[in-house]
């Protein structure tokens, strides 16, 4: 492969306009298995791989990628992306940008794997996908299906750039997913548990997927058989870490990025409120919101030592006691920016797409002064809803109005936990909710969501994580029916 | 240019393999790939790529047990993928409810679309045309934005009962977002499909969504409540994908369809008759055979407002004791069944004639982020976005600031007339509407944007 990258580094690099080649060569293998109702629904395997190559010149960008990975192709590939490129400069941006430096890395990485999960056996992984099933069964009178879902991917990625780089990652995941369907007296409910991580088997032994199926099979009970209709108004709301998680992801995270604040995403992902003159000027939140980004943190999803662009990952601040400190860039919208290094963002799911601007790791920090779990903070609270796991989600193109529904419920009275409730929603513009924080935890959890879309015109899977304490938010819109 | 009978011998070298190595039953699926794509903002290109690929999905079948394999495609590697398919479907148990691969034999209408590949040139002097066209028509253009993405296929589905079909497809989708800045930012979003550029009409569609871009600036604001809306085709192409998983086999299975239990019923006003029009060449979706090799024809699902059918594949047909009307779909969700090529028949009525029939309504040019709050209600949640403007006594009287709906798919389309201006809509998803613009009865907005 190095062979090859410096061959065609040698083609390209005397033509005129030629800046910069990254070559990367992926290697990627899944297993995707799932147990529908006691019985294998969907049992796969995929693999691939492919290289694809990126050109700068004349200041615009072409990619190419391909899948046979004979030389004379790879050869043809990165004709085609120089191509491409001078292609993309007949309509470039008018001012003639240079991307920010990054310092020159070769290095050899792998996430942590203990056990690799495509050495174990694929009746042991099958078995606890049917036990699992069953357990589900055996705790819940009223399920109508029943779906776990066990995944591991791996991807092995040898980075290539013409300024020196030479990066090879191994970055695994495992995970999976406890899905129930009750239905009862005219009424359907769901309940799913789920959680991916950077990790070997091991994580999957200490997920304990019996445990799970054992609670959402009685939780879907309670759902159709007890829970009562999420109350309408204004409400004191908290959030566990998973579905907080998702409200970063939607209402920080993304409007964050900075090609959606640059307009290069008002194709598909739409714009952002976060416009660069709001940088360390805005109130986000209150006092008590910090938000990081950290991809360097091991084990999570959004783990990865170097973006697709060799840029070394670090923890950047995003929000600082509630004020708006920082972006997601890639090494030429920095740059756009004015900005000294990309905060190394830059991703693609796979040999054949471009790498974009993407979310990897973000978080809410816990708070060392706040309430020691979660039982500590429902008993500090007079009147409310605890609302766990994500249901439905849905926010405007510059991530302002969003609404959120969890799977389940319960409403806190006199700091106690009274009813279960279902069809739980909330809405609120970003800042307002931000800004009303009222309480966190000390404790707090990181979960991985393998699915998060982005791009075009090819939609490309990023694999983020997110979450934090567990918070406390007051003045939310509850109960939000048609 | 790679030629079919080269697609079908990597096919059956596969098949073989598979063969050899103790499959009692196979089928085999190969794909070769082209594509280019082209995306631009801020009235440049920022992303420009072309890309081909070879891939298989190889699904074995030993005794009642089933497995699926998908790779890229490698002489080298052939036998490796094949064991590691075989082992899987070894250690599987029995799939009761896998219905086995096709025996059938189809007549499938003959092929119309053709294998072409595109140099990437060619796109950049469109978008061109696009920034110049919406740059040149008012100085209030700040911005151009959007995508171009061609794609050509050659495939064949094999199995080891005999079936041997191949298909061959290109065309091409893209999105035009053209921003107007006066005192604040106002922009207007296209999102265009065709068996060819030309069919996208870009100058026509670009002076379109340059107008509504201009037209919305000065955006007023509007209390939330249920209004009488006119949706734009984008905007009806988006609630066509949730009649899609509505109208899915798989909904019916996992309990979360809203159409549950409805076949016959009087769903929408009569005026809504939906097609599965995989006939048509124009729409992109479009396809004679679905990826387990049933033959895939036009499926007229709702007429006049009554549901009449829903999507099957062979699993999901086998369980509720029906036939496959070739609605099979592969992908990143798992095996499903859905109507993905929609048309929604047209009316009489111009735009202009479905505005002026309202006293005091709104104008949807798009909807965002849509998603199922409730998806066994049909209760959905969503953005208007890119041109909202406010109606009065048949006359559109100026934009507003965005706003957010949550309302039943049922309610929204109990009263409904769509009008004459069809035209084809391009979804995120792979799947292409085409639609008119509908003028329904009643919309709830129910909270207020910021913008």
């Amino acid at each position: 492969m190095e062979d090859l990258a410096e061959k065609i580094f040698n083609l390209l690099g005397d033509r005129p306009g030629y800046e910069l080649v990254q070559i990367r060569f992926v290697n990627e293998r899944e297993e995707n298995l799932t147990y529908r109702n006691g019985m294998p629904r969907g049992l796969n395997k995929s693999q691939s791989q492919g290289v694809g190559i990126r050109v700068r010149a004349n200041y615009s960008w072409g990619f190419a990628a391909t899948n046979d990975l004979s030389k004379d192709a790879i050869i043809k590939t990165a004709e085609l992306a120089w191509k491409v490129a001078n292609s993309s400069a007949k309509v470039a941006r008018k001012t003639q940008l240079e991307l920010v430096p990054e310092p020159v890395y070769e290095d050899k990485y792998s996430v942590r794997i203990d056990k690799d999960p495509f050495e174990i056996d694929l009746k042991d992984k099958l078995d606890l996908l049917k036990d699992a099933n069953n357990t589900m069964k055996e705790n819940s009178k009223h399920v109508k299906m029943s779906v776990i879902n066990y995944r591991a991917n791996e991807q092995k990625v040898n980075f290539y750039s013409s300024e020196g780089s030479k990066i090879e990652q191994r970055l695994l995941f495992t995970g999976g997913s406890i899905l129930g369907v009750a239905s009862y007296a005219g009424d359907t409910q769901t309940r799913n548990l789920s959680n991916f991580r950077r990790r070997g088997w091991e994580f999957i032994e200490e997920y304990d997927f019996i445990a799970k199926a054992e609670q959402v099979g009685k939780e879907i009970d309670i759902l159709v058989t007890e829970a009562e209709s999420c109350p309408s108004g204004k409400s004191t709301l908290i959030l566990e870490p998973f579905q907080l998680g998702l409200t970063i992801h939607e209402s920080c995270s993304h409007p964050s990025e900075l090609d959606r604040v640059f307009g290069y995403e008002a194709d598909f992902a739409g714009t952002s409120w976060l416009t660069p003159e709001k940088l360390n000027n805005l109130q986000y939140g209150n006092e008590q919101v910090n938000i990081t980004q950290d991809p360097s943190m091991p084990d999570v999803l959004g783990h990865f030592k170097y973006d697709d662009e060799g840029v070394k990952a670090r923890p950047v601040p995003i929000i600082r006691e509630g004020i708006f400190v920082g972006y997601e860039s890639d090494r030429e919208y920095a740059s756009l920016l004015g900005l000294e290094r990309s905060s190394g963002n830059s991703k693609s799911d796979s040999y054949s797409n471009v790498p974009i601007i993407r979310i990897n790791n973000m978080y809410l920090e816990a708070d060392p002064e706040g309430y020691t779990n979660v039982d500590d903070m429902i008993s500090d609270t007079k009147d409310g809803i605890y609302g766990l796991n994500w249901k439905s989600h849905s926010i405007d193109d510059k991530r302002l109005n969003f609404q959120f529904a969890t799977q389940i419920g319960y409403k806190i009275e006199n700091g106690e936990i009274t009813k279960p409730l279902k069809n739980v929603t909330y809405q609120q513009i970003t800042p307002e909710f931000w800004g009303n924080v009222s309480g966190l935890t000390r404790t707090s959890e990181i979960y991985g969501l393998p699915y998060c879309g982005k791009g075009s015109p090819v939609m490309q899977i990023g694999y983020v994580s997110h979450g934090g304490p567990w918070g406390r938010f007051e003045g939310v819109n509850v109960g939000i029916n048609g | 240019m790679i030629k079919m009978e080269d697609i079908k011998q990597h096919a059956y070298i596969i098949m073989n393999e598979a063969k050899k190595q103790g499959a009692e039953h196979i089928q085999v699926r190969y794909t070769e790939h082209y594509r280019v794509g082209t995306r631009y903002g801020e009235k440049h290109i920022t992303q420009n790529i072309s890309t081909t690929s070879k891939s298989f999905e190889l699904r074995t079948q030993i005794g009642g047990k089933v497995g699926t394999y998908n790779g890229s495609y490698s002489p080298d590697l052939i036998e490796k993928s094949v064991a590691d398919a075989l082992l899987l479907t070894r250690v599987s148990e029995d799939d009761t409810e896998f219905p086995g691969f096709v025996q059938e034999k189809y007549n499938y209408r003959p092929k119309t679309a053709k294998y072409h590949e595109l140099e990437p040139d060619i796109l950049a002097d469109e978008i061109k045309i696009v920034i110049d066209k919406a740059t040149s028509m008012d100085s209030r253009i700040t911005a151009v934005a959007g995508n171009l993405h061609y794609q050509s296929t050659k495939s064949c589905l094999i199995n080891s009962f005999g079936l041997e079909v191949d298909e061959e497809s290109s065309g091409i989708t893209g999105v035009i977002n053209v921003c107007a800045t006066d005192s604040g930012e106002s922009r207007s979003t296209t999102r265009i499909a065709g068996a060819t550029i030309k069919a996208l009409n870009i100058e026509e569609r670009t002076e379109s969504v340059t107008n509504t871009a201009i037209q919305g600036l000065n955006q007023g604001e509007l209390e939330p409540g249920k209004y009488e809306t006119i949706l734009s085709p984008e905007a009806v192409a988006e609630l066509m994908r949730f009649i899609a998983f509505g109208a899915s086999s798989e909904g019916l299975i996992t309990h979360q369809s809203f159409l549950k239990d409805k076949l016959g019923e009087q769903i929408f006003d009569e005026r809504i008759t939906l097609i599965d029009d995989v006939e048509n060449p124009e729409q992109n979706s479009s396809r004679r055979y679905d990826s387990e090799g049933v033959a895939s024809n036009n499926v007229s699902f709702i007429e006049n407002g009554v549901l009449k059918d829903y999507a099957y594949n062979r699993r999901n047909a086998k369980k509720l004791g029906v036939e496959s009307n070739g609605r099979h779909l592969f992908g990143f969700m798992g095996e499903s069944a859905m109507f993905v090529t929609q048309h929604l028949k047209a009316g009489n009525k111009s735009r202009e004639e479905l505005v002026s029939s309202i006293d005091d309504g709104i104008l949807v040019s798009n909807l965002f982020y849509n998603n199922f709050v409730n998806p066994p209600e049909g209760l959905c949640t969503g953005l208007t976005r890119d041109g909202l403007f406010r109606i009065k006594n048949g006359e559109i009287i100026g934009s507003l600031k965005n706003m957010r709906w949550t309302d039943n798919i049922t309610s929204i389309l109990s009263v409904a007339e769509p009008g004459s201006d069809i035209r084809q809509v391009a979804d995120l998803f792979g799947m292409t509407f085409m639609t008119p613009s509908v003028r329904v009865g009643q919309f709830n907005y129910s909270s207020k944007g910021k913008h």
